[in-house]
């Protein structure tokens, strides 16, 4: 177990799951690293990203949310796997305490199942029907990582968000771009 | 085949769909199962996708969704899935996503990306079923409430709290 640092960077997560790469993106000093599966379910292509925002491990849930993991279990790094198939980035959290932040209040009909699903699971998490399990061996994933861009769809857009998840305990100051974004949401 | 051809296949296929479905019920649980064994199969060969199998799909989620709304216990079993829960959602999102699949077949577009999501749909409601025979409130977001604020904004969370050991 352990993260290592080439010239692409280090790891931001350990992970216990294997994509077939790592994109690493790098925008001024924001490096995103989008976790590659060819195929999710039946789903050609999957793009999983995760960054830090003003130090705070961030993710990124169907699409539409953002998610602020504020507790992560860190070993070197926080521990994330992918959870039910799907490849739901699911980071190991000290606590289970979940916050949501709407920027649009109207959902569609997709973002409401989806988010309804995963507040579901953070339920089953909170109140300890399931655990994930703590045996997994965690490691690093540069040896899968290449620099470069992602397809323009699967780009994880900082400001783009219709919700916000946090979990763990309400961080006293919110990232800066997550504060312009709510600042600009109706 | 031409998009009239494949129109007519499609009307002389609906009424044989409705026979079949009147044909009784079964169980939430099952029917899941096999909706999404259905959309399973049909993901795995799209090279063989037909008019019927889509509205056999789609007969499908009509079941599932008469059984929310007769509310019948028998079939939805203790605990399970009620009308206008997040169940409901699902359905009615897998059923607008088969509904594009036939209308992308019909004029000979590609209706895998639309059946993909469908069965990533019925296989959440597979999840959220193992859950809730688990004892595990199933959430829709409007279940939340407001705990507080943050940059002028409303804050929810479960209004059973966030502590581990309720």
């Amino acid at each position: 177990m352990g993260s290592r640092s080439t010239r692409l960077g280090r790891e931001i997560v350990l992970i216990d799951k294997e994509p077939e790469k790592v994109f690493i993106e790098k925008t001024g000093d924001r490096e995103i690293h989008y976790f590659y599966w060819r195929l999710d379910l039946y789903k050609p292509f999957d793009y999983e990203p995760v960054t830090l925002l003003d130090g705070f491990l961030c993710s990124r849930y169907h699409w539409k949310g953002l998610v602020l993991w504020t507790e992560p279990v860190v070993r070197d790094k926080p521990l994330m796997t992918f959870a039910l198939g799907v490849h739901t980035p699911l980071v190991y959290s000290r606590k289970w305490q979940v916050w949501l932040v709407y920027c649009l209040p109207e959902l569609t009909l997709s973002e409401r199942f989806w988010l309804g699903f995963y507040l579901t699971i953070f339920n089953a998490l909170l109140s300890g029907v399931i655990k994930l399990p703590n045996d997994k061996v965690f490691h690093g994933y540069m040896d899968k990582a290449m620099e470069g861009e992602v397809p323009e769809v699967y780009r994880f857009r900082l400001k783009e968000w219709t919700f916000l998840i946090i979990v763990g305990s309400l961080p006293e100051k919110l990232p800066s771009p997550v504060s312009d974004r709510l600042r600009e949401c109706g | 085949m031409g998009v009239r051809q494949k129109s007519r296949r499609i009307s002389r296929s609906r009424s044989e769909s409705g026979e079949k479905l009147s044909s009784g019920l079964g169980s939430w649980r099952e029917g899941l199962e096999e909706l999404t064994k259905l959309l399973e199969d049909t993901c795995s060969s799209m090279g063989s996708l037909n008019a019927d199998k889509l509205l056999e799909i789609l007969g499908l989620v009509g079941r599932l969704e008469r059984m929310l709304e007769t509310g019948s216990q028998q079939a939805l079993g203790s605990g399970g899935p009620a009308k206008g829960g997040l169940e409901s959602d699902g359905l009615l999102l897998i059923r607008e996503y088969v509904k594009e699949a036939v209308y992308r077949f019909s004029v000979g577009d590609d209706a895998g990306s639309v059946l993909a999501e469908a069965l990533s749909v019925a296989n959440a409601l597979r999840e959220l079923g193992a859950l809730a025979e688990r004892g595990v409130e199933i959430i829709r977001p409007e279940d939340l409430v407001v705990v507080g604020y943050i940059d002028g904004k409303p804050i929810y969370s479960f209004r059973q709290g966030n502590s581990s050991n309720r």
